[in-house]
């Protein structure tokens, strides 16, 4: 399988108060097509640094990361805009959205901005209808943000970071600030987008999350200390038996 | 704990506490500089005339009139001074190392130190009780632009009599005013006075000034009511002539109250800006049992501090700015220096008290968030009104011009704050411009009497009071000048008499002007029509509602000593006179014993000279003529206003300081919206949307405003600038 994000070397150090913070420390990592990436690891261990600084909205501080072929690191802060724009997705713990936007064109303003599919503003709002539609939250379009609940919400996040059929999904804790039951429903989106052919890399906490993932990276003090290959998620059968493996590896992590 | 609380805010919000206190000091600063020279220029003008010993009624009089013992003999006259003024009628008649002078345009008047009816003061504010023979004081118009030092030489020519003199200082006169279009005074030792009076020349529009101190003024009044040539002025009257200096002031009292409104407009969006930003914090203290009270005290607080701190800078910035304000005045008065201070340090207490209490009320807002809004992030969902209006898949804007319209529409409240702020700002110039552009149009000229033309030669022609031909004569050579030096053109000449008009046995001295080679076209009556025969007039509308009577009435009064009845054919409008005043046809054989007001000779020139044209005119007739008093319209109306000089230095004051206000205005906002937006200009960036795009919507965002702002102060300020 061809690889999506490459990234060798990778160092990002934060300097506070004349002290010298390496927050990652010479992380190498590959996600191929297609895969499912959980980042797991303490809190403060790099996990959303690290999924930042590969997804180009931080720079590293040293080491080289490719992405779908292109150093980003050579990249302007033009280029590196353009290429989050059109090649990835962003979902975030708290449901970032703009509050003067009705839910639809929070959707849709990704696509508006980049014009990569060469569509006129109808066949895109056509689109995010049906991409709301696809996620359960069609009826809920022309609502204010205020207007929707956080599950609904985060889907509708979920839909913006898709609008412009990213080549990569990267996820900050998507399911930290929800319920079980809107936990499972975004999980499950995040699925089938997976299945669809998306990309996605997703740092989380929590093990039920990471159990339906392809395969889990775990940090420790900005250094990639484990890996479990957990192979791709078919059906819900064998989440049991994904999550007590997992569980069994992080305890040997020290988790 | 407060304190601490404090301090942390104060650090926090750096540039908006800064930008807050930086609008108290400009409020604190004008306010304390304009009540102090309001106080200066209305007490200050009793103060003078206190110490000058200006007396009850001041009549002025022929130069050998008997009516200075008519009013001794009223039993209620207490005392009486007398002042004999010569004229000398050109400023040429003024020489200065070698040159003649032609720095002022008005007459000059000559007076002897042996009268002085009032005291005079020198540049020190010190009294005149003398003036060494062959020396003399002047006022300040007679030094206009020249730089003249104290012992420097001029020769004053006046008939046969030539004399060299010494220019001895800077004298001050309570009587005097000083307005541009005042007269030069000069206060002369009495032998060379006699010297010059033995001289007919120095005769013309030569008067009398009689002081008189009663217990009547209505019975002095009343008996040189109706006499030839005889002025009365009270001393209240007289006080009027520093009502330039009073404009100017209050001018600067207007400035210091809109940027009042525009400071308290700020503190509201800052007062509530930071408490909706702290809502955490108060819903925090509102959970451990502090009340609204406290909360409320902790911002008054912290305002109180930032306005006592702003209102003693701005008060200690107001001294020089008042003392700035106050040179004009005091190089022609005598100024009382008691209370100044006081009032600047009052001035600056109540701007503080202003914002203290407008802050009480603004913080009203922290009784309605409750300690669930600490727990809740502040979004309790139903308190949120509907905010997103367009649409962005319906919309044909471009991303950028989309979000800024969606953001402005989406908060009318925050935006229509902005609007106002904009407007007051654009008013405060729009207004100021309008007027200054209006005292140099050259239409004014017809209200002063003068022909709408080109330029103007503002000479005193003393053939005029002798020759009744003059006016015809004068005309003909001059556009026989006109045409030997290649730029031909109609000469006009407006002169005007005062006469006792009377109807109904009511009477009023009017100025009744009549302009030799006008036609009726070159007046605009408001209403009826212009006067074509010898026994027609048109009067203005405060002449004619002081008289009673209308279009159509018959008027009377003496001409060439015979009385005369004149229809009134329409109305004019003027500000001859004070507005008492009327016109005649332009063939009219005025009374020449009664002329007391001429504006020159208008030239117009044929076809329609450009401007540059005009110009060129004006400078080839300065070389032909030799003087400098050919003037184009424009600086006639100016001069004769007077005004514009002052008002055109106050335009240039508020538009800096407009300038300054709306850039603290627009930083202000601008981090407000930055700071309270940060996540959202996160999450854009996140997606891919370049800084540009996001710089636009912010700058858009203010376009929208500034363009509604234009179009809202266009609105407000066209009907005045109309009315101009």
């Amino acid at each position: 399988m061809n690889t999506v994000l490459q990234a060798r070397g990778l160092c990002k150090t934060y300097i506070v108060n004349k002290r010298q913070n390496n927050v990652l420390k010479n992380i190498d990592l590959s996600v191929a097509e297609g895969e499912m990436v959980a980042v797991m690891g303490p809190s403060g261990s790099g996990k959303s640094t690290l999924l930042y600084c590969v997804s180009g909205m931080d720079r590293a501080t040293a080491g080289e990361i490719t992405f779908a072929g292109r150093d980003t690191s050579k990249l302007s802060e033009k280029e590196l805009a353009r290429l989050r724009l059109d090649e990835m997705g962003f979902i975030f713990q708290q449901m970032y959205m703009m509050k003067n936007l009705s839910v639809l064109d929070n959707i849709i303003f990704p696509a508006v901005q980049s014009k990569k599919a060469g569509e006129t503003r109808r066949q895109t709002e056509e689109r995010g209808r049906a991409l709301m539609r696809r996620l359960g939250i069609d009826e809920v379009g022309g609502n204010d943000i205020n207007e929707v609940s956080g599950g609904q919400l985060q889907r509708a996040c979920i839909c913006r970071s898709m609008i412009n059929s990213p080549k990569m999904l990267f996820a900050d804790e998507p399911t930290g600030a929800l319920n079980r039951s809107s936990s499972d429903e975004v999980m499950n989106e995040l699925l089938k987008l997976n299945r669809d052919g998306t990309t996605v890399m997703c740092v989380t906490h929590d093990p039920k999350v990471a159990a339906k993932c392809s395969r889990v990276l775990y940090l420790v003090d900005g250094c990639i200390v484990g890996e479990m290959e957990l192979g791709r998620f078919e059906d819900e059968s064998s989440l049991r038996d994904r999550e007590r493996a997992l569980n069994g590896w992080l305890m040997e992590q020290g988790w | 704990m407060f304190g601490r609380i404090l301090k942390k805010d104060l650090k926090r919000k750096k540039t908006m506490n800064v930008i807050l206190l930086l609008f108290v000091i400009l409020s604190s600063m004008f306010a304390a500089a304009a009540v102090n020279n309001i106080n200066a220029v209305t007490g200050g003008v009793e103060h003078f005339f206190n110490e000058a010993g200006v007396k009850d009624v001041i009549v002025s009089a022929p130069y050998d009139s008997d009516l200075d013992t008519e009013i001794a003999a009223f039993p209620s006259t207490r005392s009486i001074a007398i002042e004999h003024q010569l004229t000398v009628l050109e400023s040429t008649s003024f020489r200065y190392k070698g040159k003649k002078l032609s720095n002022f345009t008005n007459t000059s008047k000559l007076i002897t130190a042996d009268e002085m009816p009032i005291r005079y003061f020198d540049s020190d504010n010190n009294v005149i009780t003398g003036v060494e023979k062959g020396g003399f004081y002047s006022n300040g118009v007679f030094t206009t632009d020249l730089d003249v030092s104290i012992g420097d030489e001029f020769e004053i020519t006046l008939g046969n009599t030539v004399k060299t003199l010494k220019y001895l200082g800077h004298f001050k006169g309570a009587l005097f005013g000083n307005q541009q279009a005042d007269f030069a005074f000069l206060l002369l030792n009495d032998e060379d006075f006699k010297d010059y009076e033995k001289e007919s020349a120095s005769r013309i529009w030569a008067d009398k000034v009689i002081h008189v101190e009663t217990d009547d003024v209505q019975a002095v009044e009343d008996y040189v009511d109706g006499m030839n040539n005889v002025s009365v002025s009270t001393r209240e009257d007289k006080k009027g002539i520093y009502v330039f200096d009073m404009i100017s002031a209050y001018l600067m009292m207007i400035i210091s109250i809109l940027l009042m409104i525009t400071g308290f407009v700020m503190l509201r969006f800052s007062i509530a800006f930071t408490i909706t930003e702290d809502f955490r914090e108060i819903g925090v203290m509102k959970a451990v049992g502090i009340s609204n009270g406290a909360i409320r005290r902790l911002y008054i607080i912290k305002y109180l501090a930032i306005s006592a701190v702003g209102a003693l800078i701005g008060f200690f910035c107001s001294i020089p700015l008042s003392d700035s304000m106050l040179k004009t005045v005091s190089e022609n008065m005598v100024l009382g220096s008691e209370n100044g201070i006081m009032l600047g340090l009052i001035s600056c207490a109540a701007v503080i008290l202003l914002i203290v209490l407008f802050c009480y009320l603004c913080t009203r807002r922290v009784n309605k968030l409750s300690p669930i809004d600490a727990v809740r992030n502040g979004q309790t969902g139903e308190r949120f009104r509907k905010r997103s209006i367009m649409h962005l898949g319906h919309s044909k804007l471009p991303t950028t011009g989309f979000l800024a319209a969606n953001d402005v529409l989406s908060a009318p409240k925050q935006f229509s704050v902005m609007t106002v702020l904009f407007t007051l700002c654009l008013i405060m110039v729009t207004m100021i411009s309008n007027f200054c552009e209006s005292l140099q149009d050259d239409s004014l000229s017809t209200t002063f009497g003068a022909v709408k033309s080109h330029i103007s030669l503002s000479g005193i022609y003393p053939e005029l009071f002798l020759d009744p031909d003059a006016p015809d004569r004068l005309i003909a050579e001059t556009e026989q000048m006109l045409r030997d030096n290649g730029m031909p053109g109609k000469a006009f000449m407006s002169f005007g008499a005062g006469y006792d008009v009377c109807y109904n046995g009511k009477k009023h001295k009017a100025v009744i002007q009549a302009a030799k080679g006008s036609s009726p076209e070159d007046f605009t009556y408001l209403e009826g029509t212009a006067p074509l025969k010898d026994d027609e007039v048109a009067l203005t509308g405060y002449l004619m509602d002081y008289l009673g009577c209308g279009i159509g009435d018959t008027v009377t009064f003496e001409v060439n000593g015979e009385m005369r009845s004149f229809i009134i054919t329409g109305r004019v409008s003027s500000f001859v006179g004070d507005g008492y005043s009327g016109r005649f046809h332009s063939g009219f054989r005025q009374d020449l014993s009664k002329i007391n007001n001429t504006s020159g000779i208008q030239i117009r020139f044929d076809g329609d000279p450009s401007k540059e044209q005009i110009e060129a005119n004006v400078e080839k007739l300065r070389e032909v003529l030799d003087t400098d008093k050919v003037m184009t319209n424009t600086d006639v109306v100016r001069s004769v206003t007077g005004m514009y000089d002052t008002l055109m230095a106050s335009k240039r004051m508020m538009m800096l300081l407009t300038a300054i206000v709306t850039a603290l205005i627009v930083i202000l906002i601008e981090r407000s919206f930055i700071s309270k937006e940060k996540s959202e200009i996160a999450l854009m960036k996140a997606m891919g949307v370049p800084n540009g795009r996001i710089i636009g919507q912010h700058t858009l965002r203010f376009v929208i405003v500034a363009v509604t702002a234009c179009i809202v102060s266009s609105l407000v300020i066209l009907p005045s600038a109309v009315g101009c």
